[in-house]
C-alpha cells in the first residue's frame, strides 16, 4: 500500500446486479491504510512462540524487520475517525501511527477507542486535522435477512494493495434478534488477507462492517455488524482503557506473591537432574526441563488465607514439591502446599499473614457482550512481567460433558484471570483436567499435554472450590519424600515387547492381537505381586483394569519397544591414566531402571488401588485375570538408600534387588554400588569408577550404605589414616588403599 | 595430518643430527653407527601380506592385511605378531631382495602377541637374517631403529630412542614393553626394534594412533623365550591358577603395602585352582615351591605371571602367604591354561557369526554363563540384525535347543536351516546385559535382499 490504493470493482458484475457505480466509488473514498509501527517488547520474545499469539507475533515480526504493519481501515466521519478490525496485539505495544487516506493525504494519529462487544476499534487524528475527510455514510442502521450485498475491502494484485468489491448474496441471519443493533452473523466463504470490509447494499451504499476472526479453539469465519453497531455501539475511549488498566494494577498488586516451588530433583542429589519425568510439564515450563528444580510462578491471595496459583503442575510434578515459600517483603517465607485442584489447573499454598485477598464472589461471571480484561503474570528473562489486555467473549462452544466453553477473541496463556472493568475477579483461564487422563496417558509419549487444553472457567464453576478446596483437591497430588516418589509402584517383572513373529512363534498371536498387545515377561522377582499371581518367564501380560473402570488399559508393544533399547553400552574405553598404562575398560551401568513403562502407567492408576491383571501363560496359552492390589515395590538403584563420602568422592548405594539380579548376586552378598566419583577425588584419582562395588572395606564385608557410612566415619574418628577397600567389576576384584585425610577446598552444598 | 607428521620426524631428526655434525666431529660417527646397524638387520626384515578370515561383521570373508616380520635364521624363520597372521589363510612374505614367498605358521601365542613363521624356500636356499640383541641391557635414550612396512610401505626404517625400556601395560599379563618414539604405524607390526649393535632388541607392536610417536616393543628377551617355546612345542603352554595380582606398591591405585617382598592377590576366579586351594583377596603370596616372588612394582608383575605360568600343570605347588599378620602355606594345582581365545563359527543364512565364550577373552560373557556361545558380528542388513541380535549377545537357546558349544549351534543351524520357505523362523533365547530376552530370527529373506548396497561396502 505504499502508493496510491486503487480500485478495482468489478463494474459490470456489480451493475449487473444492481450497483450504482458512483455510490460505490464514493464508498471507496473512505478506505485509508493505518501504518502502525512498534515498540520492542522487553518482557516477550519473540522466538518464543508458543507463548505468543499469532496477532503478537505479526507485531513482532514488523518490528524486527524495521517495518510498519499496514492494516487497513475506513474513515467514518468527517473529523478523520477511521474504523479498523481489532487487530489482536496489545494496544501498549503500538509506537506511531500514520494513517494515509485514499487521495493520499498522511496524517499521525492514535488509537481512539475499544468497541466492548465487536471485533473493531478506531483510531482519530493525534491532533485535529483542518480538512472535511470523505467518509462512510450508513444508509441505514439494520440489516435485514435476504439482502443482497456487496463486500469493498483490500486484497493484494500483484504485491500491490487494491480495494476490492465483491457481489454477494448471502441470507443474513440476525444473531441476537432481540436487539437489532447487534451483530449478524454474515456466512462469506471467501477469506481475504486483510479484515475489516464496508457492507455495501445492493445499490452500493454502506450499510454495515465486516470482520473476520480467527479464534483459538480454530474456528474462523466473518461477523458483520449492522451500521447501528459502529455508530452507537458500547465503546471505551483509549484513556478510559488506559485508567482501567491502571486501577486493575493497582488493585491486584497487593494480593500478588511469588510462590517458589521447589522439587525434588528426580535423580539423587549426587547426578544430573533427569528431565525424563516431567510429564506434560515441561513443555510449558523450560525451567523443569532444563533440569531446574525451582519453579517461579505467581499467585493471589483469596479468602481463607490461601494463595491460588492458576498453573496445573500435574501428579508428577506435585509428588515432587519438596518446599514451597512465598516472598513477602523482600524475604521468602515458606509455606504449607494445600493442594492440586482435580478438575483445573491450579494449586494453593497457604498464605502468609497481612495479604488482602482478592475477592471470590460464588455468583461471578463472564457476560457475553461485555469487555473483560485479561491479566497474567509471570516470570520472564528474570523480571516480573505483568500482562492486562482487553478480551472479549466471542464465540461459544460445546465443550467436555456438553459444557458451554467461552471462546475468546484472543488467545490468553495458562494462568490469567479474568477480570471486569473494575478488577473484580470473574473468571480464570487455566487448564481443563478430566477424570482419570492421567490413567489413560499410559504412554508417556503421546500424552498430550493439558496446558494445550486451556479453557476460560467462569468464575461460578471454580469459586466454590477456591473458596472450599477440601472436596476439590487432587488426593493423588500430594508431595511424597524425594526416594519414596522415585519408588514406583510395582509387579515385580522385567519385560521385553511383543512382536507378530514373537508371538507367532510362541503361538499367542491371537490373545496379543497379532503380536500388537503384551509385555512378555522375563523375569518375575521373588516376593513380588508378580510371583504371588503365579506369572512366569514367558507369560505375557496384556492389560490392567482398574477397578470400577469400564475398560482395560492395554499394554501396547509400540509404547514399551523403545524401552527395549536400553543398553548400556557395558564397557567403553577409558581415558589412559596418568601413568599411561590403563587399557582397562570402563564398566557401565547394566541394569534397567525400574521406573518403566509399565510401572508408570500402574503409578498413573495408583497406590493402594485395585487393578484387574490380564495376562496369558506362555506354557498353556491359558488366559488369566487376578486382581492386585498395587503397591509400591522395594527401593532399586534409582530410590536406593545412599551415602555422599566427601572424603573419598563416592557416592554408594545399596545394592537393590534388581541389581542384584542383574549382576546375578546372592541375596547376601556384600556389597555397595558406586554411582558417582566426584571429578578430582581421592577416588577417581585411585580410578574408582561408576557401577563398580565396593564389597569390603578393611576385610569387613559392606552391607549397605549405611554400613559403608559407619565403617568410613569409624576409620576416620579412630584415627586411621587410611581404608582399604576391595573393589568388583563384574567378579574381578582389586583393592585400592585411600587415605583419610579431609578432603582439601570449600564443603560442597548440598544434603549428604 | 597425523601421518604426515610421523613421516617426517625421523627425517628431521636425521637431518638435525647432520646439522649438528657439521660443528663437530663424532656426530658423523653416529651416522654412520646407524647406518652399519641399520645394514645389519635390513636385508631380514620381511613384508607379511597375510590373507585372513574375519568374523566381525557377520560373515566369514577373507581380508588382505599388511604387517612386517624379521628373519632369524638362515632356513627362513620369520619372527612376527601373532595379530599379523591370527587366523590367516594364506601367507607370502616379501624379503628385502624382492623376492616373494609363501610361508606357513609355526606357532602362535596370542598372550604374549607373538607368532613364529617359516618361508617355503626352494631347496638350498638360505636367507639373511638377523640375531637377537640384549634387551635386558637397553637403557632409556639408546638409539633405536624401527623396520618395516607402516602402511604396507615396505623397506622402511624410522629412527628414536628408547623412551622406557620397561613400560608395564596392563593389558600384557607376560611381558614388559619397550616403548620408543621411532615411528610405529599400522604395518611396522612384527618388526624389528634394532639397537645400534644391528642386533634386535625388541619386536614392534603397538603404537597409540591418537599420541605422536608412542610405539611399543616386546623386548627380544622375552621373544626369545616365547621363540624357543613355540620351536619346541608348537606353542606356548601355561599353568592357570585363577589368580589375579596386583603389586604391593600400586601408585595408581595408591596401595602402598610396606612390605618388600611378594606379590598380592586382588581376584580370585570362582572355580579355580586359586579357590578351591581357599587362597583369598588380600593374601600377599611371598613364595612359590619356595622360589621367593617378587611383585613390589607394577613392573615386577610380569615376571611373577611368569613364575606362575611356568608351574606344572596338575601338580601341587607350594604356596607361601601371608594372611592377617600370619604366614601359612597353601597347596594349589594349577591347570593347564589352555586355549585363549574361543573359536568361531558362521551361520551363513542367518548373516550371523558366534564365537565361542573364553573366559581369558570374554570376560563378560562368562561372567554370566561361563561356556557358552555369543553373537560375534551380524551383517548390518542381514537377517539377524533385522530380527533384532546385537553383537555381544549371549546364545542360550535355539529354538528350544540349548546352547553350549560351537557344535550346538552348528547343530541347531543345520536343524532349523531346513525349514521351507515361507517357514523359516526359530525363537532364540539370548542373554543380553544379564537380561533374559526371546527374539524371533526371521531368516526368510534372500541373500539378494539383504545385501547391503555397494556404496555402503567397505
Amino acid at each position: 500500500m505504499t502508493g496510491m490504493i486503487l480500485v478495482s470493482i468489478f463494474a459490470g458484475l456489480a451493475a449487473a446486479h444492481g450497483a450504482d457505480p458512483a455510490r460505490i466509488e464514493q464508498a471507496a473514498e473512505a478506505a485509508a491504510s493505518i501504518e502502525i509501527s512498534f515498540v520492542r517488547d522487553e518482557l516477550r520474545s519473540p522466538d518464543d512462540e508458543e507463548e505468543n499469539s499469532p496477532c503478537e507475533r505479526m507485531a513482532d515480526l514488523c518490528f524486527e524487520e524495521k517495518r510498519p504493519l499496514r492494516w487497513p481501515g475506513f474513515v467514518i466521519d468527517p473529523k478523520g475517525r477511521v474504523l479498523a478490525a481489532d487487530p489482536g496485539f496489545r494496544l501498549e505495544r503500538i509506537g506511531e501511527i500514520r494513517i494515509r487516506c485514499r487521495d493520499g493525504f498522511v496524517f499521525p494519529a492514535r488509537v481512539g477507542g475499544i468497541y466492548t462487544a465487536y471485533g473493531a476499534v478506531w483510531f482519530e487524528p493525534a491532533q485535529p486535522v483542518a480538512r472535511a475527510f470523505p467518509y462512510v455514510r450508513f444508509a441505514r442502521k439494520d440489516l435485514r435477512f435476504g439482502d443482497l450485498f456487496h463486500t469493498l475491502g483490500f486484497t493484494y494484485i500483484s504485491r500491490d494493495v487494491h480495494l476490492h468489491l465483491s457481489p454477494d448474496r448471502v441470507n443474513l441471519l440476525t444473531f441476537d434478534p432481540s436487539g437489532g443493533a447487534r451483530a449478524l452473523a454474515g456466512v462469506k466463504t471467501e477469506r481475504d488477507p486483510f479484515p475489516g470490509k464496508l457492507i455495501l447494499d445492493a445499490e452500493g451504499t454502506p450499510i454495515g462492517f465486516q470482520v473476520e476472526y480467527d479464534l483459538w479453539d480454530g474456528s474462523d469465519g466473518t461477523t458483520t455488524y449492522a451500521a447501528a453497531a459502529i455508530e452507537d455501539g458500547a465503546r471505551i475511549p483509549a484513556p478510559e482503557w488506559s485508567a482501567i488498566r491502571t486501577r486493575i494494577a493497582e488493585r491486584l498488586h497487593p494480593s500478588t506473591r511469588k510462590v517458589r516451588v521447589y522439587l525434588q530433583s528426580v535423580k539423587a542429589d549426587e547426578d544430573e537432574p533427569d528431565t525424563t519425568d516431567f510429564g506434560s510439564f515441561p513443555r510449558r515450563f523450560p525451567l523443569a526441563r532444563d533440569g531446574r528444580t525451582v519453579l517461579e510462578l505467581y499467585g493471589f491471595a483469596v479468602p481463607g488465607g490461601r494463595i491460588l496459583v492458576p498453573h496445573d503442575l500435574g501428579r508428577s510434578i506435585a509428588r515432587m514439591i519438596a518446599r514451597t515459600t512465598v516472598e513477602e517483603g523482600g524475604r521468602e517465607v515458606d509455606v504449607r502446599y494445600e493442594g492440586l485442584f482435580a478438575a483445573w489447573g491450579g494449586f494453593i499454598v497457604e498464605s502468609p499473614p497481612g495479604i488482602p485477598p482478592v475477592p471470590v464472589e460464588r455468583d461471578r461471571s463472564i457476560r457475553r457482550g461485555e469487555l473483560f480484561v485479561a491479566h497474567s503474570i509471570a516470570e520472564r528473562f528474570g523480571r516480573r512481567h505483568e500482562e492486562t489486555d482487553y478480551n472479549r467473549w466471542y464465540n461459544a462452544s460445546s465443550g467436555y460433558e456438553d459444557r458451554d466453553d467461552i471462546v475468546p477473541f484472543k488467545p490468553m496463556r495458562a494462568g490469567t484471570l479474568i477480570l471486569d472493568r473494575e478488577g473484580g475477579l470473574i473468571g480464570l483461564c487455566v487448564a481443563e483436567k478430566r477424570p482419570g487422563e492421567e490413567i489413560r496417558a499410559s504412554s508417556p509419549y503421546d500424552y498430550r499435554s493439558r496446558e494445550e487444553r486451556l479453557r476460560v472457567f467462569p468464575l461460578r464453576e471454580v469459586a466454590e472450590a477456591i473458596l472450599d478446596p477440601k472436596g476439590a483437591i487432587d488426593p493423588q497430588a500430594v508431595p511424597v519424600p524425594r526416594v519414596e516418589a522415585l519408588r514406583p509402584v510395582w509387579l515385580g517383572v522385567e519385560y521385553q515387547s511383543v512382536s507378530r513373529d514373537l508371538m507367532d512363534l510362541a503361538g499367542l498371536l491371537a490373545p496379543t492381537k497379532d503380536g500388537a498387545v503384551g509385555l512378555l515377561v522375563t523375569r518375575v522377582y521373588a516376593g513380588s505381586p508378580a510371583e504371588n499371581l503365579g506369572l512366569a518367564p514367558g507369560d505375557v501380560i496384556l492389560s490392567a483394569r482398574k477397578a470400577g473402570e469400564p475398560a482395560p488399559i492395554e499394554f501396547l508393544a509400540s509404547d514399551a519397544e523403545d524401552e527395549d533399547d536400553f543398553r548400556s553400552s557395558y564397557f567403553g574405553p577409558d581415558d589412559f591414566d596418568e601413568y599411561g598404562t590403563n587399557y582397562a575398560m570402563a564398566p557401565r551401568r547394566i541394569w534397567k531402571p525400574c521406573l518403566n513403562f509399565l510401572t508408570r502407567t500402574l503409578a498413573r492408576i495408583g497406590e493402594g488401588q485395585r487393578v484387574e491383571i490380564a495376562w496369558v501363560e506362555g506354557k498353556t496359552k491359558a488366559a488369566k485375570r487376578s486382581e492386585i492390589v498395587l503397591e509400591k515395590g522395594p527401593k532399586d538403584f534409582d530410590s536406593a538408600d545412599r551415602w555422599k563420602d566427601r572424603t573419598i568422592g563416592v557416592t554408594v548405594r545399596d545394592l537393590t534387588y534388581e541389581v542384584r539380579a542383574s549382576l546375578q548376586l546372592e541375596p547376601d552378598a556384600p556389597g555397595v554400588v558406586i554411582s558417582r566419583v566426584e571429578p578430582g577425588s581421592k577416588a577417581q584419582i585411585r580410578r574408582l569408577r561408576p557401577y563398580e562395588l565396593i564389597a569390603r572395606i578393611d576385610e569387613s564385608p559392606v552391607a549397605s550404605a549405611a554400613k559403608y557410612r559407619e565403617a568410613i566415619e569409624a576409620a576416620i574418628s579412630s584415627g586411621r589414616g587410611s581404608v582399604k577397600l576391595q573393589v568388583l567389576s563384574f567378579g574381578e576384584s582389586r583393592i585400592v588403599t585411600i587415605d583419610l585425610a579431609a578432603a582439601e577446598g570449600p564443603e560442597e552444598k548440598g544434603a549428604p | 595430518m597425523p601421518r604426515q607428521i610421523l613421516k617426517i620426524m625421523p627425517a628431521t631428526l636425521a637431518l638435525f643430527l647432520l646439522a649438528a655434525a657439521a660443528r663437530g666431529q663424532e656426530p658423523l660417527q653416529l651416522d654412520e653407527i646407524i647406518r652399519r646397524a641399520k645394514e645389519k638387520v635390513f636385508p631380514a626384515v620381511v613384508f607379511i601380506k597375510p590373507v585372513r578370515e574375519s568374523f566381525e561383521v557377520g560373515d566369514r570373508r577373507k581380508q588382505l592385511i599388511y604387517g612386517s616380520g624379521v628373519i632369524i635364521s638362515s632356513d627362513g624363520l620369520v619372527v612376527t605378531n601373532h595379530h599379523v597372521v591370527d587366523k590367516a589363510i594364506e601367507i607370502r612374505c616379501v624379503l628385502s631382495d624382492k623376492l616373494q614367498f609363501p610361508a606357513k605358521v609355526v606357532g602362535s601365542d596370542k598372550e604374549t602377541d607373538l607368532a613364529l613363521i617359516r618361508l617355503d624356500l626352494p631347496p638350498n636356499t638360505t636367507t639373511p637374517h638377523a640375531s637377537f640383541g640384549d634387551s635386558d641391557a637397553i637403557e632409556e635414550g639408546s638409539y633405536v631403529m624401527a623396520m618395516g612396512a607402516p602402511f604396507g610401505f615396505s623397506r622402511s626404517v624410522s629412527l628414536g630412542i628408547v623412551s622406557n625400556a620397561t613400560r608395564y601395560l596392563e593389558a600384557s599379563p607376560y611381558n614388559l614393553w619397550i616403548q620408543t618414539d621411532a615411528a610405529i604405524n599400522p604395518g611396522n607390526s612384527g618388526g624389528p626394534l634394532v639397537d645400534v649393535r644391528g642386533e634386535i632388541v625388541g619386536i614392534n607392536a603397538r603404537g597409540v594412533m591418537a599420541g605422536e610417536n608412542l610405539g611399543f616393543a616386546i623386548p627380544s628377551a622375552r621373544v626369545r623365550e616365547v621363540i624357543e617355546e613355540i620351536v619346541k612345542k608348537g606353542r606356548v603352554e601355561r599353568a592357570w591358577t585363577g589368580l589375579s595380582l596386583q603389586a604391593l606398591r600400586d601408585f595408581s591405585r595408591d596401595v602402598i603395602i610396606d612390605r618388600d617382598e611378594g606379590v598380592l592377590v586382588a581376584s580370585v576366579d570362582r572355580n579355580s585352582p586359586a579357590s578351591d586351594a581357599g587362597l583369598r583377596i588380600g593374601d600377599r603370596i611371598v613364595a612359590v615351591d619356595g622360589a621367593p616372588v617378587q611383585g613390589v612394582y607394577v613392573e615386577d608383575l610380569p615376571a611373577v605371571e611368569r613364575q606362575l605360568a611356568a608351574l606344572p600343570a596338575g601338580k601341587p605347588a607350594s604356596f607361601r602367604i601371608e594372611r592377617g599378620g600370619a604366614m601359612l602355606d597353601v597347596a594349589l594345582t594349577p591347570d593347564s591354561k589352555g586355549r585363549v581365545e574361543g573359536g568361531d563359527l558362521e551361520l551363513s543364512e542367518w548373516d550371523l557369526t558366534l564365537k565361542e565364550i573364553n573366559r581369558y577373552a570374554n570376560r563378560f560373557q562368562a561372567y554370566f554363563v561361563g561356556k557358552g556361545v555369543f553373537v560375534q558380528g551380524s551383517k548390518p542388513r542381514g537377517n539377524a540384525r533385522r530380527s533384532g541380535l546385537r553383537p555381544g549377545d549371549i546364545v542360550l537357546e535355539i529354538g528350544g535347543v540349548p546352547v553350549r558349544s560351537l557344535d550346538d549351534a552348528r547343530a541347531a543351524y543345520a536343524k532349523f536351516n531346513a525349514l521351507p520357505k515361507g517357514q523359516r523362523k526359530v525363537l532364540c533365547a539370548i542373554l543380553r546385559d544379564g537380561y533374559r530376552i526371546s527374539i524371533a530370527l526371521d531368516f526368510n529373506r534372500e541373500s539378494a535382499e539383504r545385501a547391503a548396497p555397494k556404496r555402503e561396502r567397505f
